[in-house]
């Protein structure tokens, strides 16, 4: 077994330990000096997976742990993203802990360890590391959403996504056991020669059932319709940092994932899934946008807002291209961009407006310039307007549907885009030119969040601006992967 | 030899019942006892088709599915006992403050 090539996940699992024994020996008032060391520590694994990746010079897929663990470039893309996420996402929980949490740091090493099981994820080429990683960020994530037990709307989160959860992991792992029944394999490479033996001898009811069920495990994760309900509910009661890390980690490790399923083991059967997805691509563009328009909480809005851009990339996927397939991971990367600026302006209010109520946001403008430009650029982006990343994400998905003539399918998207600049725009003008407000005292912003929402809003423009090396990125992987 | 269908059969009513149980008990330890009939429905066939297929892989996913199954009741009682702490109750109908 070669170890050297999971250096990303054994030096993130080894971070997560360091700082959980780091928290029982060092004394209480060091507690946020320890979580800040480990964000940058976390920050510069991820700067260094930039520059090495891992994979070695010249190979383009490399198998491990009896052929369980696959290290090809989407799973490099897929550990930087994964990292990012968390790097982001931890370093609200600083901001955010300092005011709520009682056990900050326990709080950052499971963020480390849902982080670990999303690299896992990337990386699975086999049904076994599939549903183990998966567990591994699944079971994180319950403590993550319901982390303050004194707070009954956490608690009430923690139990929605534990119950829906674990029902989800169970419809998953039922697939898979049919699957295996009908197939006799666990891994993608064996099921998809199985699978094409099946299709051909036309005898085999057993493997699009299983198929079916894993797809439904698989939409939760991602939070598409008809699996949505949790959403809304669980973004609302989660701590803010677990809601950003919930809608950019989970959605991200669950589209690579189904990338893999559906084009590594389940190709042949491409047209029993591509009916499935275009429907539910459809549904949820529709249902989130329509939804979100009624929204007074914008955790909730945010909650609704994921469902619709889990439609978006569904559609990207739908193209079955490797211009969709690309599409969808440029679309994640702006999506998480915009994200965290949301989010990480959510966390600076968070003290003002703990519930995230959206007329309390009125004169934000004036009373924080800083959180108000970073839910500006955030909110615009994910809205698509023009020079930002996700009116990119949005065209190259929008032309990789066209090209495979889905004409009916972009109608609904365009609709639902036109629809959606309603709902974040409402929120930026109650921001800057709503008068009615109780409070004018102005919410600080520290430096060093200022630096991290100025290189965000960068990423952002720069993503929109000059796209090309984020977009041969995502290709490169996709290429690579699909050879 | 009993035939695979059978197996099959018996463990899609498990799983049948552990989702209806799920669906429609308002106990959470109950709907968590449901969830925890699904994921043995999945060991059943798991283990019944690794007998039929001739190889141990799925008998070596069954113990995996009850590792992870045991790590998840650990995190799920938690959630639960600290729900009752609060509220003196495990009904989920009376956690429904967060809705439309």
């Amino acid at each position: 077994m070669d170890f050297s090539l999971m250096r990303w996940e054994l030096m993130v699992a080894g971070l997560a330990l360091a700082l959980i024994i780091a928290d029982l020996i060092l004394p209480r008032t060091s507690r946020h000096a320890v979580g800040m060391a480990a964000t940058t520590i976390l920050g510069a694994f991820f700067l260094w997976s930039l520059v090495a990746s891992g994979l070695p010079e010249g190979a383009h897929r490399m198998l491990t742990a009896g052929g369980l663990y696959v290290l090809d470039p989407l799973a490099v893309w897929g550990k930087q993203f994964s990292m990012l996420a968390t790097v982001l996402t931890m370093f609200m929980s600083l901001r955010f802990m300092d005011r709520n949490e009682e056990h900050p740091c326990e709080y950052l090493a499971l963020q480390l360890i849902a982080c670990v099981g999303m690299m896992l994820v990337a990386s699975a080429a086999d049904f076994l590391s599939l549903f183990i990683a998966l567990e591994l960020m699944t079971v994180s994530f319950y403590i993550l959403v319901g982390f303050q037990s004194r707070n009954a709307l956490c608690l009430e989160a923690g139990l929605k996504y534990l119950i829906y959860g674990a029902l989800s992991s169970g419809v998953l792992l039922y697939g898979i056991a049919l699957i295996y029944a009908s197939s006799s394999h666990f891994d993608f490479a064996g099921i998809a020669q199985q699978s094409w033996e099946h299709v051909a001898s036309n005898n085999n009811w057993l493997m699009p059932v299983g198929l079916m069920l894993v797809l439904a495990g698989l939409a939760f994760k991602i939070s598409a319709v008809p699996f949505h309900w949790w959403t809304p509910d669980v973004y609302e009661g989660a701590p803010t940092p677990t809601a950003a890390l919930l809608s950019i980690g989970s959605k991200g490790a669950g589209f690579i994932l189904l990338v893999r399923v559906l084009f590594e083991a389940f190709f042949m059967y491409s047209s029993l899934w591509l009916p499935l997805l275009v429907v539910a691509s459809g549904a949820s563009i529709l249902f989130g946008n329509l939804a979100a328009l009624s929204q007074g909480n914008l955790k909730r809005l945010m909650g609704y807002s994921s469902i619709s851009h889990s439609g978006y990339m569904l559609l990207g996927v739908a193209a079955t291209s490797y211009m969709g397939l690309s599409a969808v991971l440029y679309y994640l990367v702006a999506y998480l961009l915009a994200n965290a600026l949301v989010f990480g302006a959510m966390c600076e209010t968070a003290a003002e407006n703990p519930r995230q109520d959206i007329r309390e946001y009125a004169g934000l403008g004036r009373r924080s310039p800083w959180a108000a430009a970073a839910l500006l650029v955030g909110l615009l982006s994910l809205s698509g307007i023009p020079p930002l990343a996700g009116f990119f994400g949005k065209l190259l998905i929008f032309s990789a549907a066209m090209q495979q003539h889905m004409f009916w399918l972009l109608g609904i998207a365009l609709a639902g885009a036109v629809c959606s600049l309603y709902y974040y725009l409402s929120v930026v003008r109650t921001m800057y030119f709503s008068e009615h407000t109780e409070s004018q005292s102005p919410i600080p912003v520290t430096t060093s969040t200022r630096w991290v929402f100025t290189l965000l809003i960068l990423g952002v423009i720069l993503a929109g601006f000059y796209q090309s090396p984020w977009w041969q990125a995502s290709e490169a992987a996709i290429r690579s992967f699909h050879r | 030899m009993i035939p695979l269908e059978h197996w099959i059969i018996v463990s899609s009513c498990l799983f049948a019942i552990g989702v209806a149980g799920v669906i429609l008990r308002r106990n959470a330890l109950v709907v968590y006892m449901s969830l925890e009939m699904i994921l043995n429905a999945s060991n059943l066939a798991l283990v019944a088709a690794s007998r039929y297929n001739g190889n141990l892989d799925g008998q070596v996913f069954a113990f995996f599915t009850i590792a992870v199954a045991a790590a998840e009741v650990a995190v799920g009682l938690a959630i639960i006992v600290a729900l009752f702490r609060l509220k003196q109750t495990v009904q989920v109908s009376d956690v429904t403050t967060l809705k439309l």
